[in-house]
């Protein structure tokens, strides 16, 4: 699927998405503009908040002095798990203020290509989403010990970057569709 | 069990499966839509709905979600966890959770539509119209949420290289695969 959104109308700046047009004068007032305006600073934090914490970890696993995760002393598990409760507080914000920002487009949500578009960014939040519940399981796991995965580390570093890298493709398509 | 009671690893598991229940129960829609070239559609939803009140019901639904999921994850695994087990409970606090999302909603239109017009029988009806799908709805979701946890969990529990154990209240409930379930 092809995304053609070099028509669009050039859109406010911001990641987060922003009403196409003003609103017809009989449309009701859905939001005033500081409630839009906190709700798009909240999803712009919440994203920076799961794609930095993501990048940090993933750069510490992929330092070598990293031997290895113990269960209650090893600092990288305890910054791990930190992060976790950070990641899921930050998802949910996203998704509660990414509706949110949705509804400023109503009841005139585009189609086409920028439909496209949200249609590839909910897939990929879909999927940060329940590969992130495993890495979390898995965090979780090894904070409760009476595991034994031979390489803690190099599992967990995949799962960061994955995590980081699908993270840094929803900013790109937020990006598309807030400025196309 | 009381908070306090639980261990850092199962509240963490707990918060992190609410959350993705929550968020998968907005976003699934969303993307079906959107997947169906229906845009519209959302657009007419939305479109009624005040953004505050917007994300004032979703804050609300995380929180009910959080409760029931919490509640169901220490249900199923207040003994050995199985997909029995585990769908039990989700069946149990899905419909908990659904009367307890909808249950105030209804209350309270039924009350304003109560205080401006005075029919009782509206308000009786919306409330048990209202409670018996809710609750009917909140169970099927619990059971799917139930299957996907205890899916999630299996996978986690292999990655893990867990050789065994943990299945049991106040741990993370990662247990040996269910037998005869």
């Amino acid at each position: 699927m092809s995304l053609h959104v070099g028509l669009l109308p050039a859109l406010p700046p911001g990641l987060a998405l922003a009403p196409l047009a003003s609103p017809p004068p009989s449309a009701l007032p859905l939001a005033s503009p500081t409630v839009s305006l906190l709700v798009r600073w909240l999803h712009v934090v919440a994203a920076t908040v799961a794609l930095g914490g993501a990048v940090l970890l993933w750069g510490v696993l992929r330092d070598s002095s990293v031997v290895d995760l113990d269960f209650d002393t090893d600092s990288t598990l305890t910054l791990a798990t930190a992060y976790e409760w950070l990641f899921w507080v930050a998802l949910g914000a996203l998704v509660m203020t990414g509706v949110g920002n949705l509804g400023t487009y109503a009841p005139a949500i585009p189609g086409g290509s920028w439909a496209a578009a949200m249609t590839w960014k909910l897939a990929a939040v879909f999927l940060v989403l329940v590969g992130s519940a495993v890495r979390t399981l898995l965090v979780v796991r090894w904070r409760d010990g009476g595991a034994s995965a031979p390489d803690r580390r190099r599992v967990l570093r995949v799962g960061y970057a994955a995590t980081a890298l699908a993270l840094a493709g929803v900013v790109a398509l937020a990006e598309v569709l807030a400025h196309g | 069990m009381a908070d306090a009671e639980r261990s850092d690893p199962v509240r963490l598991r707990d918060w992190a499966l609410a959350t993705l229940h929550t968020t998968l129960f907005v976003l699934l829609p969303l993307l079906a839509a959107f997947a169906v070239s229906a845009p519209g559609r959302i657009g007419d939803v939305l479109g009624g709905l005040d953004t505050s009140l917007g994300l004032a019901l979703f804050a609300y639904l995380w929180l009910v979600l959080w409760l029931a999921t919490r509640r169901a994850l220490a249900a199923a695994t207040a003994g050995s966890l199985t997909s029995r087990s585990a769908l039990r409970a989700g069946l149990v606090w899905g419909a908990v959770a659904g009367v307890g999302f909808v249950g105030p909603l209804l209350l309270l239109s039924g009350l304003a539509v109560f205080v401006t017009s005075g029919n009782v029988f509206f308000l009786l009806v919306v409330a048990g119209v209202g409670s018996l799908v809710a609750t009917v709805v909140g169970a099927v979701l619990g059971l799917v949420f139930a299957a996907v946890d205890f899916g999630l969990l299996a996978v986690a529990r292999r990655l893990a290289g867990v050789e065994g154990g943990g299945d049991h209240e106040g741990t993370t409930g990662d247990a040996d695969p269910p037998s005869g379930a």
